[in-house]
């Protein structure tokens, strides 16, 4: 660390990393939070939008990316609405009470598919999506260009996704769900309907990262499983359920990833996020920003 | 009387039909096939495309056997099994090849990690492992009786390494490997050649977990750094990770990148690193200008009329020891593995490259044959054809 430029290479990778993790977090918590049921395939849909968006240069000869980021999103958006719909919601309207363990069985069985599905329509290759941005020189430094558009994104989309639940009816109804089911439905609220947009809205902001990373971390068929394991790590860390908690917990997570690789020792990289879960737990046993009753 | 004739006529019949029967499904029934078991990663967190190249390369040899009749009038049957580059994959992957399967030895193998326990199945059931891609030093200088190699270790790639290093000048030399037997290995290995030739530059070493999805911290702590040589020791995705975040943080090109084996020369290199692999150099064991074999040219030959391009090393690896399997098989004259080990100590068999024979010394070398033509190529033009890759060193091989 004997130059200050790359101390702030470090912050900003990790600063980049924490907004993409919290992204993992946010769609995992809020799924749980409308849900209440833990999408364990949520990886997966990070890697299946990596694969459309490589599917999309592809085809398209990688002239036009950015128009092929919005259609990708679009995909995954309506991947999670139909799987929703046709798969996870007749559990929700036959089984009753068993439910929960279908629902464990269910997405665990969904993240083997679609990961086997990859394995078999793409093979087990390493593929990766063209650059986004070139990297950009900046006060004595270098800025990677896709780092910069995927730290801007997943800001972006963070931000639209609170405005979303804030300012329009089915962001009101959405956490009407999520405060209470039952009195949600006794008000005329669709609570079907309104798990369908929660799984939908969800998954796509775990394609945000997978689409936004997928020239810097490149897609295979595995390439969903850390982010999803991180994903959890902040669930646990910010509070079950909480939003402010898997933005703040993402952030930490990135910073303390960075940060410890390069103060202390880069061997012991993934430890550092385990080892601070582990602190907030025994200082706060609901996490940083959790709560007994938990709200969207 | 009657009934008693009655009787023997029922038990001669009861007796002619189980003759009958018994005759029928021994007697008419076709030879068993011998089969092979080919263990390799075949998904991630292993190495897929070194995995499948591998798999193609073995079932030429199967092929080319069976179309020959097969060994000793028997046809040869590979069983295909994927390890997934993990220790505990392997090991159970083995385990269910040697006892449900019932193969006679175990081929495929490629991470070091995974070979080094992989080895200790085959001791126990007394099975042959073949060994074609593995690299770890330690996998023959154990010294076990049913392990066999045919590949360079890291000892040998270190050994070039260092001595085109130490001819380059080189002043500030980081290693960057991945925390497995193979990344951590080498990193020895590299540091035991400095000593012995008598090298000395500024030396780095950084470990990374080899699941990682981001080497960017790493790579900015090499940045600080300052080195003028970087060594990429990693095996699959993080390999094609290094080459793109090293670009991104500034390091490439302007700092030289050297691959610790032939990775560069995947058809898939070109489309994960694009331009930013113009430059990067490897150890690598095959090169289009090296000479082959009779068998390696039909191997050539055959191999691009099925998958219409180019084999490289792993391709030519795959096929080369499940060929020297089937060679000793025959002449052996049996499937028993202790007859196979016995073959493989005594013989001489005919490779890709030259011949191999396996010998008991001591060390690393311990059944083990090093495929010769090491040497050190580079990519000088954004996807060039390997036989216009120049190569760099040894100067004999670089004419």
């Amino acid at each position: 660390m004997s130059t200050s430029p790359i101390f702030f290479e470090y912050l900003f990778s990790g600063l980049v990393l924490g907004l993409l993790y919290s992204l993992m977090a946010l769609g995992i918590s809020f799924i749980y939070g409308v849900m209440k049921m833990i999408n364990w395939a949520m990886g997966e849909f990070y890697m299946l939008a990596g694969y459309i968006m490589f599917l999309l240069t592809t085809i398209t000869g990688g002239k036009m990316l950015f128009p092929l980021i919005p259609a990708s999103l679009a995909a995954i958006f309506l991947i999670g609405f139909l799987l929703q719909r046709f798969v996870l919601k007749p559990m929700f309207t036959t089984l009753g009470e068993r439910r929960d363990e279908f629902v464990i069985i269910v997405t665990l069985s969904i993240s083997v598919f679609l990961k086997s599905l990859m394995v078999g329509l793409a093979g087990p290759y390493i593929y990766k999506v063209p650059d986004y941005l070139p990297n950009i020189p900046f006060d004595g430094f270098i800025i990677s260009g896709n780092r910069v558009l995927a730290g801007a994104a997943a800001l972006s989309a963070i931000i639209l996704f609170f405005l979303l639940l804030k300012y329009t009816w089915v962001g009101r109804a959405l956490r009407a769900t999520a405060q209470d089911r039952l009195a949600a439905q006794s008000l005329g609220i669709n609570v079907w309907n309104i798990d369908n947009y929660a799984f939908a809205i969800g998954v796509s902001l775990a394609g945000v990262a997978g689409v936004m990373l997928a020239p810097v971390y490149m897609v295979y068929p595995e390439s969903g499983v850390v982010p999803a394991v991180k994903g959890f790590v902040i669930l646990v860390m910010g509070g079950l359920g909480s939003l402010t908690g898997s933005l703040v917990g993402g952030i930490i997570l990135g910073l303390a990833e960075s940060l410890g690789t390069a103060l202390i020792d880069p061997r012991y990289r993934e430890v550092y996020g385990f080892l601070l879960m582990i602190i907030v737990l025994a200082v706060k046993p609901r996490g940083l920003f959790g709560r007994v009753e938990r709200e969207v | 009387m009657k009934r008693r004739t009655v009787l023997a006529v029922v038990v001669a019949v009861i007796v002619i039909a189980a003759a009958a029967f018994f005759a029928f499904t021994t007697l008419s029934r076709p030879a068993e096939p011998i089969k092979i078991g080919l263990l390799t990663p075949l998904s991630p967190p292993g190495d897929p495309g070194a995995g499948t190249r591998i798999r193609r390369g073995a079932e030429i040899a199967v092929e080319i056997f069976n179309e020959q009749g097969g060994v000793l009038g028997r046809k040869i049957e590979l069983i295909v099994e994927d390890d997934a580059g993990t220790p505990e994959k392997g090991v159970a992957g083995a385990r269910k090849l040697i006892t449900s399967d019932k193969v006679v030895a175990i081929g495929g193998q490629y991470h070091s990690s995974v070979a080094l326990q992989v080895q200790e199945v085959c001791e126990e059931f007394k099975v042959i492992c073949m060994f074609p891609h593995p690299s770890a030093a330690a996998i023959t200088e154990k010294g076990r009786t049913w392990t066999f190699r045919i590949h360079v270790t890291d000892l040998d790639r270190s050994d070039i390494l260092i001595r085109w290093a130490k001819e380059k000048g080189f002043k500030r030399v980081a290693a960057v490997a991945e925390n497995t037997d193979f990344g951590l290995g080498y990193i020895k290995n590299l540091k035991d050649k400095m000593k012995e030739y008598q090298y000395s530059p500024e030396f780095f070493e950084i470990v990374f977990d080899r699941t990682t999805k981001d080497l960017t911290p790493e790579l900015l702590k090499v940045k600080d750094f300052n080195p003028d040589l970087i060594i990429n020791i990693g095996v699959g995705a993080p390999t094609f990770l290094m080459i793109n975040q090293a670009a991104e943080v500034g390091l490439l090109p302007k700092v030289q990148m050297a691959a610790s084996f032939d990775w560069p020369t995947r058809v898939e290199f070109w489309d994960n690193v694009g331009d930013k692999g113009v430059g990067i150099v490897w150890v690598g064991t095959f090169h289009p200008k090296i000479s082959l074999t009779d068998m390696g040219k039909k191997f050539l030959e055959r191999y691009r009329q099925k998958y219409n391009e180019d084999p490289i090393y792993p391709d030519f690896q795959g096929f080369g020891h499940i060929y020297v399997l089937l060679q000793a098989i025959q002449k052996a004259g049996s499937d028993d593995p202790e007859k196979i080990r016995q073959a493989l100590l005594n013989n001489e068999f005919d490779y890709w490259v030259g011949k191999v024979r396996f010998r008991q010394v001591a060390g690393p070398g311990w059944q083990h044959v090093t495929v010769p033509s090491l040497h050190i190529a580079q990519w000088t033009a954004p996807r060039q054809k390997l036989s216009d890759a120049p190569i760099l060193y040894p100067k004999e091989l670089a004419k």
